[in-house]
């Protein structure tokens, strides 16, 4: 199954929470979602939903300089940002347990 | 790992993504950009291999972060504005690199900064290159000046040109809250900057063609003239101050002089009617003079010419030759041997 579908949907949900953990820069979250095992998710989407989230308000973000490059751009959760992660996080587990629901029923039937 | 550095491929890559993303608002364009061209350098300083290959075309990279952004998704191409069109084409091509330095550049920046307070003045500008142009199509000749007559007065040309400066400036301000009708504007000011030209250059030419045809700049005619008056006749005397007469004249081609149009019959001397003369062969001849009328011989000249010094030109003169003729000359004195 082509879990780029499902990334979509959670996207949101997994950048939040990667931001919970640390306060991050753009590239920087994309290589965290990545060693967490998250191997397809888009550099450009990475990006695009870390814009859409600051927009939304439910980031802050702040430059820090860098001698070894172009100032990078980190990002933080901020009050906005950890009650969306909340209330994502339970939507999600609901889902997830939804789902689990199904495929276990599922996987009875097959026995 | 090497430090993040902006090379020609990042270049290209970056500027095609900005052309893919040319729909948007330049403020969305912009915040999008401001991550993309790190995010680049960053891929390209930590692994090998080419961008493109990384990360896919840029086309499509700017699609994903197009939609993960939540922004609207790019228009039909066909249906995409010329600049959007003209920027993607230009996009990584050495024109377009260079149209973007220069767009980028500070000095830019302050002109696009600086030309809105240009505005107003371009309004009034515009009002009164309007109401020149009515009150010159308006009087039908004459030069307008200045201040343009309108149905050649003057009060009534600067009534229009208070008009139209008050018109303009309104439809100024109009504008600038209609940006959806930026386009009709600039296709309307253009217009009226191309009747300006045409009206000024036909105004200029006719003005032109007036001055001309004031000066007598018509066909030069024919026969003599000496700082410009007509040369009616031509007295020749000789070098003791005598009057000749039947003197034939011609110009260094061999063409005869004549001193009138030839074809002007109305032509008089003395208030007469000329004498016209003719050569053995009986064909009219024009260069005999001095001219004298039908009736009686040519009055003398009211005037009496000097009697010329003797010829200074060097002649073979026998004295001079023999002065100088060194066979003559005696023998050296043997008293010096």
């Amino acid at each position: 199954m082509d879990t780029t579908q499902l990334l979509k949907g959670v996207l949101d949900l997994a950048v939040l929470a990667v931001l919970a953990g640390e306060d991050g820069y753009g590239y920087d979250v994309v290589r965290r979602l990545r060693a967490e095992g998250l191997d397809d998710v888009g550099d450009a989407s990475v990006y695009g939903t870390l814009r859409r989230l600051f927009t939304g308000g439910h980031l802050s973000s702040y430059v820090v300089p860098s001698e070894e490059g172009p100032h990078r751009k980190y990002y933080a959760l901020n009050a906005a940002g950890r009650a969306a992660l909340a209330d994502q996080s339970k939507t999600w587990m609901s889902f997830e347990q939804t789902m689990d629901h199904l495929l276990h029923l599922d996987r009875e039937a097959v026995k | 790992m090497t430090a993040p550095t902006t090379t020609p491929e990042i270049t290209r890559y970056t500027e095609a993504v900005r052309a893919a993303l040319a729909d948007l608002s330049a403020e969305d364009r912009d915040d999008l950009m401001e991550d993309v061209e790190p995010h680049l350098a960053e891929v390209a300083a930590e692994q090998s291999g080419s961008l493109e290959g990384r990360l896919g075309p840029p086309a499509d990279y700017a699609a994903e972060l197009r939609t993960s952004a939540g922004l609207p998704v790019g228009a039909d191409p066909a249906r995409r504005s010329f600049s959007a069109r003209l920027s993607a084409a230009l996009a990584g091509s050495t024109l377009g690199r260079s149209i973007d330095g220069i767009t980028r550049s500070s000095r830019y920046g302050a002109l696009r900064a600086f030309l809105p307070d240009l505005r107003p003045g371009w309004w009034v500008l515009r009002g009164y290159l309007l109401g020149w142009v009515l009150a010159a199509s308006s009087s039908g000749g004459g030069t307008p000046g200045l201040l343009p007559r309108f149905a050649g007065n003057y009060l009534f040309g600067l009534l229009v040109t208070l008009l139209a400066v008050w018109a303009s400036v309104r439809l100024g301000r109009y504008a600038l809250r209609r940006p959806k009708a930026k386009a009709w504007f600039v296709v309307a000011n253009l217009l009226l900057i191309v009747v300006y030209v045409i009206a000024v250059s036909r105004i200029t030419e006719d003005a032109h063609n007036r001055v001309f045809n004031n000066q007598g700049y018509q066909p030069v005619p024919s026969g003599l003239s000496v700082d410009g008056s007509p040369v009616t006749n031509i007295f020749v005397y000789d070098s003791q101050g005598r009057p000749l007469t039947n003197v034939q004249l011609f110009d260094q081609d061999g063409r005869a002089l004549s001193v009138v149009d030839q074809s002007d019959q109305s032509d008089r001397f003395g208030g007469q009617q000329i004498r016209q003369r003719y050569d053995a062969d009986g064909r009219p001849v024009d260069n005999v003079f001095p001219r004298e009328p039908v009736t009686g011989v040519a009055p003398p000249g009211p005037f009496t010419a000097p009697h010329l010094a003797p010829s200074a030109t060097p002649s073979p003169a026998p004295s001079a030759a023999a002065s100088s003729t060194p066979s003559g000359a005696p023998s050296p004195s043997p008293g010096h041997r």
